[in-house]
């Protein structure tokens, strides 16, 4: 295993890992406008390494309430992933797919929680896919899990189970836009310190130091 | 307020109070000694480390213990010592082969319960469990814990 530090990770290796981000993001972002039959834009993913409590923060503060999708990676690689999403972008989703959306969070029902779930076994598979077919990994993704919550008690879901190993998590973070209303949702891939070198050999650009 | 990040650990002696943020699986721990108002916290995310110990309090089995002695060097008196715990939640109902993320705040629980009995620390208070994070603060005037949740309101322990 070459990369055992965050922090030591290389210009090529990070803007591999961006590229990851990217195409991966293009793809969850073309299954969302296909389900929804609108534009999605998507920001440019970064690729961020921050301490557990700047993970916190990632998404409007620890105590902001997010709808949150998760499913865990196996096979060639482990880790886990991510789908986040604010109340309006949820409510512009919901009203699209069922018809008549949420006002708030507190008034979501079960075909709702379904629906979510739905959309984010379709866009983090076809984010999946594209990391399969870039690296030839074989990536099997989990039956997703739906909470809303905290986004600091999310968040701290990957950081507990990578807390062993580092005092850092590695995150690939992309952000989708619908509509002209600049609803936001966000998807993190977090992939553990073993599949990092995986996925770094797998792309050509793990060398040794 | 003083703030305690996670796998961090802080102690009160002047401050209003101690906070910190969104427990999930993690759990917040309140030390609190009546005679001095010293009241110290320590956010836990794993019961016990697995290999090297770099940070103390990211685990039960070292956090208690580490915040204790800091308490005992600020003044405070470890037989006069009581808790209160929050957190040890399951954010995500996991199905299939990860059960080990669900479990995590259920094993956290059960550890800080021991660590604070094998050093004489009666619980006072506890919310832990169930799916959601909390917010947790200790007042040092009267050693009261706060837990904010999202849609259970507030409770006091």
């Amino acid at each position: 295993m070459s990369v055992t530090d965050y922090l030591k990770l290389n210009e090529i290796q990070l803007s591999a890992l961006g590229e990851i981000g990217n195409i991966g993001s293009g793809n969850a972002a073309t299954a969302l406008s296909s389900m929804l039959d609108k534009p999605v834009e998507i920001e440019i993913p970064k690729v961020e390494i921050l301490n557990f409590d700047d993970c916190m923060n990632l998404v409007g503060g620890p105590e902001e309430i997010v709808s949150a999708v998760l499913v865990t990676l196996s096979r060639d690689i482990n880790g886990m992933m991510l789908f986040i999403q604010q109340e309006e972008f949820l409510d512009s989703m919901l009203t699209v797919m069922l018809g008549s959306g949420i006002g708030s969070f507190e008034e979501i029902d079960e075909m709702g929680v379904s629906a979510v779930k739905e959309m984010g076994n379709i866009m983090l598979s076809a984010y999946v896919n594209a990391i399969s077919q870039m690296t030839g990994l074989t990536i099997e993704i989990s039956i997703p899990s739906h909470t809303i919550n905290m986004a600091g008690g999310v968040l701290s879901v990957p950081a507990v189970q990578m807390a062993e190993e580092t005092d850092y998590l590695l995150l690939i973070h992309g952000n989708f836009v619908i509509d002209e209303k600049k609803v936001k949702s966000n998807i993190f891939l977090v992939p553990d310190m073993e599949s990092l070198n995986i996925i770094l050999d797998n792309l050509g650009v793990n060398f040794d130091e | 307020m003083l703030k305690v990040g996670i796998a961090d650990l802080k102690v009160a002696r002047t401050e209003e109070g101690l906070i910190t943020y969104a427990l999930g699986s993690c759990i917040g721990i309140c030390l609190y000694d009546a005679g001095t108002r010293i009241a110290g916290m320590v956010h836990i995310m794993l019961p016990q480390p697995g290999g090297k110990v770099d940070n103390r309090a990211k685990y039960a089995t070292t956090g208690i213990p580490e915040l204790i002695q800091q308490m005992v060097a600020a003044g405070a008196s470890k037989t006069r010592l009581t808790a209160k715990i929050a957190g040890g939640a399951k954010m995500f109902a996991v199905n299939g082969t990860n059960t080990a993320i669900g479990e995590i705040g259920q094993r956290n629980a059960a550890m800080v319960r021991q660590v604070l009995k094998q050093n004489g620390i009666r619980i006072l208070g506890e919310d832990c469990g169930l799916d959601y994070a909390r917010t947790m603060s200790v007042f040092r005037a009267d050693g009261s814990v706060h837990i904010k949740s999202y849609g259970r309101g507030e409770k006091t322990l």
